[in-house]
């Protein structure tokens, strides 16, 4: 057994962490306000993979790599945003009657969206060129540049995210529908409207999410489902709807599963992971920093 | 032949997951603990010991309700969601256990697993012999949820369902019930997990992935969950869809998450309330075509 270098150890988690954050907290975001847990942003997140992928294909000839990389994710970001409100309009909006049905037209939506993609760009997996090649040395340990701009991207997206949700009245309007919609309901702020505010933020997030992922990874329609279940786990483990638990919990197991990769058994990370999240929700169902139901 | 006797095995799957939905929980690990079942049956008759099948398809359906009875402790400390949520990692869980482990051969799995011993002078090689154990099986599996379905315990479950606090106010032992219902439900899943490891003849992680659970929640929300036949209802359609679209095998997930939607939106009930709901309507245009404008 090779004793990992601590840095590369951090740095790596680090990474990994901010990814999980990104997905996690849209999902956590979404739920908080609509009480629905969305089975299909997975899917987006593909989406924003593939938007990545047909924007650097396209215009390889035109512009270099690294801008061509943003446009596709703020292009990608923007129409996953928009689809996201769409989603919400047509269909999580009139299912909101009863709890269990949102949820599970989103399973119905995770089909159409894995079959519309996989007809769409084909089923053979896809690659973009890296984008972020090389590596820097900081203490002792190799950073790729690819996971700097995921840890930066991250931290940037969430502080405006945070800066939304703390500093401006349409964030406080938010928060409040998420503790008690009908209480904010009557103080004149609109669930339509919040919801629809929700659901475009986290689908920008999953998008964002995807497009960092499918620089490095193989694209592929089924890629969602890969993460969802991990996004599930960060998620009850910080306590549903709470983001700042999101976070928390993205970070513990950024640097628990890369620790446990590390030390050469990659095929525990799933059990131990599960395993942490059944001792939490056996003592602790609300997750770490859910709010007491 | 072969696809009736997969209907047959889905059938047992919906009827016991919707004894779960009963209580209130969708429950993700159903596959997984079917699963459980095959994998049991699969050591016990192959690998060391060369068990009978005839002993280890209720053994396996026993090993997976004390599977189930584990992981229930801490998932129905959940409601709704949460639920879901934890039973849905909990199988995958398993899942990956038997991908680890070489104990279940790893990512292969067992393989060849035996046909069901021969007993009474029937050998269970070809599809004919293994359709008819599989409609026994299936029928009385059938038969004994239908009976729990209707008996005190399952209109006890159903009252926690609609109002928990209440039910344990009148002194019900709700944890116990939910319990039961969840390790009953995973007995036999089970069962159906034996009978579709020997009918395979062999077993694998892949056999047992979201996708499969995908399709019995999709037959249980098209049928409806509130009545017994429902979720039969829905996997019959959901099977003949799939027949029917043989050559266009891609789109079929895309006709099942139409499905699902147009069933949620427009008939929350699931098909079987189309007749309830369709009738009053008939009849309004039977009433304007005898004209009923005086």
């Amino acid at each position: 057994m090779v004793i990992p270098n601590i840095w590369q150890l951090f740095f790596n988690g680090l990474g990994l962490s901010a990814f999980y954050a990104l997905f996690g907290v849209g999902l956590t975001l979404v739920f908080g306000v609509m009480k629905i847990i969305n089975f299909a942003h997975g899917e987006l997140y593909m989406l924003g993979a593939y938007f990545v992928w047909l924007v650097v294909s396209a215009g390889s000839d035109v512009l270099p790599l690294i801008p061509l990389f943003f446009l596709g994710l703020i292009v990608g970001a923007l129409f996953i945003g928009g689809l996201g409100v769409g989603i919400e309009r047509v269909i999580f909006r009139p299912l909101r009657v009863s709890p269990l049905s949102g949820f599970m037209a989103s399973v119905g939506l995770l089909y159409v969206l894995q079959v519309l993609a996989g007809q769409t760009f084909g089923l053979a997996k896809k690659s973009v060129p890296t984008v972020f090649p090389g590596v820097i040395k900081l203490a002792d340990s190799t950073i790729s540049i690819h996971t700097i701009v995921t840890i930066l991207t991250a931290v940037i997206l969430l502080g405006l995210l945070w800066f939304f949700l703390e500093r401006t009245r349409l964030g406080q309007g938010v928060r409040a529908s998420s503790q008690d919609s009908e209480a904010a309901a009557l103080q004149g702020i609109s669930l339509n409207r919040m919801s629809a505010i929700v659901m475009g933020m986290g689908s920008v997030l999953a998008a964002t999410a995807g497009a960092l992922v499918g620089t490095s990874f193989l694209i592929t329609p089924y890629m969602g489902w890969f993460v969802l279940w991990k996004a599930f786990i960060v998620t009850i483990v910080g306590g549903m709807g709470s983001i700042s638990g999101a976070i928390v919990a993205a970070l513990l197991f950024g640097f628990l599963d890369n620790l446990i990769t590390s030390l050469g058994e990659p095929r525990m990370v799933t059990m131990i992971d599960v395993l942490i999240m059944l001792v939490i929700l056996a003592f602790r169902p609300q997750g770490l920093l859910g709010r007491e139901k | 032949m072969h696809v009736l006797i997969l209907l047959l095995i889905d059938v047992i799957l919906v009827v016991s997951f919707r004894l779960v939905t009963t209580m209130g929980g969708w429950n993700f690990a159903h596959i997984a603990i079917m699963g459980v079942g095959g994998y049991t049956s699969a050591l016990l008759t192959t690998t060391y010991l060369h068990w009978s099948f005839w002993l280890t398809l209720p053994l396996g359906g026993l090993v997976a309700a004390l599977v189930a009875l584990t992981i229930s402790y801490p998932c129905l400390r959940t409601k709704g969601f949460y639920f879901f949520l934890s039973t849905f990692a909990a199988g995958e869980a398993m899942r990956q256990a038997w991908m680890r482990f070489d104990f279940f051969g790893g990512r292969h799995g067992i393989c060849p697993v035996i046909h069901p011993n021969p007993i009474l002078g029937i050998d269970f090689v070809g599809a004919v012999p293994n359709y008819y154990l599989v409609l026994a099986v299936t029928l009385l599996s059938v038969f004994v949820l239908y009976r729990l379905d209707r008996s005190r315990i399952g209109a006890t479950v159903k009252a926690i369902n609609s109002d928990e606090e209440l039910c344990e106010s009148m002194g019900i032992n709700t944890w116990g019930y939910k319990a039961l219902v969840f390790v009953v439900a995973a007995f036999f899943a089970g069962i159906a997990g034996v009978l579709l490891t020997h009918y395979n003849g062999l077993v694998n992680p892949d056999g047992f992935t979201v996708a499969y659970c995908y399709k019995i929640i999709t037959a249980t929300i098209i049928g409806g969950a509130a009545g017994f036949v429902g979720p039969i209802i829905g996997l019959v359609v959901m099977t003949g869809l799939t027949e029917i679209f043989r050559d266009l095998l891609e789109w079929v997930p895309l006709i099942y998450g139409v499905f699902i939607i147009g069933v949620l939106m427009f008939l929350p009930g699931g098909l079987v309330t189309l007749p309830r709901r369709t009738l009053p309507l008939i009849e309004k245009i039977q009433m304007i075509g005898k004209g009923a404008v005086r």
